[in-house]
């Protein structure tokens, strides 16, 4: 469960930063995403926690690789089937989580060596800490970026939209300030 | 012989898994796609109906005909045929696509019924760069192609419009809106000759 907080996927291990930075203009896409990986990590850790006896060391990833191309491909398949707005928001970001090397680093550091139920714990912990990190980004982004939450505006018709959070290089701004808080928070704990 | 008949057991001992799981995902995978395919082209089919009416200029009252196209070069084109209340005929809409500066751009495109002149055009899907390429779903742009004869080339140009057939590209994306263009003028052209046949045939139904 260290994954939630000391040890963040985004703002402790810096992975995963492809969909961090892309979908994070809007809340519902960012959440959208975060379930998708989510799914994807624990349908991975699982199957890879269950064959862990027997991986062979030189072709582990090979095992890895296959198994989260699969379940990412059913993700990308039920997004189309049952979100249909939001998989042809997300487009080509959906079969980019098959390279999103979070769910790569928990097969190797951790389902690979533990027993399932470690594993799937992990995966849930790693996966809830993904969803905070997109979450608390698209939070900002689309709060001062668009006046908006999930699509409903809330701030004042007045206030000035930061138009520059919305669009690419927003994204990194935005991760900045919130990396720096952390670490400066987490600095201060200590 | 019998040393590679030791290298293949060997090759075998070690890739087994792997062989055994790439059959049994691809086997999950095809299960997938059988359960929800219809689902996935339901909903491609819902949007492109809801995106009709708007296409042919609103009618109240409309009813859609799927229509087969065999074209001269024999591949397949499904277009929509729009008709009102009366069944008189209100317009067409036909799919076109083309590859745009990231992806696929793909658009439904609104004639009237006699294929004079598009009524209008709509973005059904495109992976264009945020803030340029994908300006082209922007209705004030698309607006551009309203009224445009059928019978000559649409042409992109970069400075304000001083002629029928011309669209003024997006700024800064070129490629994007010759693209549009393209995908338009090359569907018109191979569709028109189908169209109309089916236009003079006498009414059958």
């Amino acid at each position: 469960m260290a994954g939630i907080l000391p040890e963040n996927p985004v703002y402790r291990q810096l992975l995963g930063l492809c969909p961090v930075l892309a979908v994070t203009n809007s809340l519902k896409p960012a959440l959208t995403m975060a379930a998708a990986t989510a799914f994807v990590l624990i349908c991975a850790n699982i199957m890879v926690s269950l064959l862990r006896h027997l991986l062979k060391p030189h072709l582990r990833i090979l095992v890895f690789t296959l198994t989260i191309a699969t379940f990412v491909t059913v993700a990308d398949k039920l997004l189309a089937a049952f979100l249909y707005d939001m998989s042809k928001e997300l487009g080509p970001y959906v079969p980019l989580i098959i390279v999103n090397c979070l769910i790569i680093s928990r097969c190797e550091a951790c389902s690979s060596k533990e027993p399932l139920w470690p594993s799937i714990v992990d995966a849930l912990g790693q996966g809830v800490g993904f969803t905070l990190a997109l979450g608390s980004l698209a939070f900002v982004r689309e709060l001062l970026g668009m006046g908006s939450l999930l699509g409903f505006q809330v701030l004042p018709s007045s206030f000035p939209t930061w138009g520059i959070l919305v669009l690419p290089p927003g994204a990194f701004l935005t991760l900045g300030v919130l990396l720096g808080t952390v670490n400066w928070w987490s600095a201060r704990k200590s | 012989m019998s040393a590679n008949k030791i290298q293949f057991h060997k090759l075998l001992s070690q890739a087994w898994l792997v062989l055994i799981l790439a059959a049994f995902y691809g086997g999950g995978l095809a299960f997938i796609h059988i359960t929800l395919s219809p689902r996935i082209a339901a909903n491609i089919k819902n949007e492109t109906y809801s995106l009709i009416p708007t296409l042919v200029g609103n009618p109240e009252q409309y009813e859609v005909t799927e229509r087969d196209l065999v074209l001269q070069d024999r591949s397949a084109l499904k277009v929509y045929e729009v008709k009102n209340g009366a069944s008189e005929g209100v317009g067409w809409v036909i799919p076109a696509s083309s590859m745009g500066f990231a992806d696929k751009i793909s658009l439904l495109v609104g004639i009237d019924y006699q294929f004079e002149r598009i009524t209008g055009m709509e973005v059904i899907d495109q992976k264009e760069t945020p803030g340029l390429g994908n300006l082209i779903i922007d209705e004030k742009w698309r607006d551009q192609f309203k009224g445009k004869s059928t019978a000559q080339d649409i042409e992109v140009v970069k400075r304000p419009v001083d002629a029928d057939q011309e669209v003024e590209a997006v700024t800064g994306a070129t490629i994007s809106s010759v693209t549009v263009a393209v995908a338009i003028n090359e569907t018109l052209a191979k569709a028109r000759p189908e169209i109309e046949r089916l236009l003079n045939e006498p009414i059958s139904e």
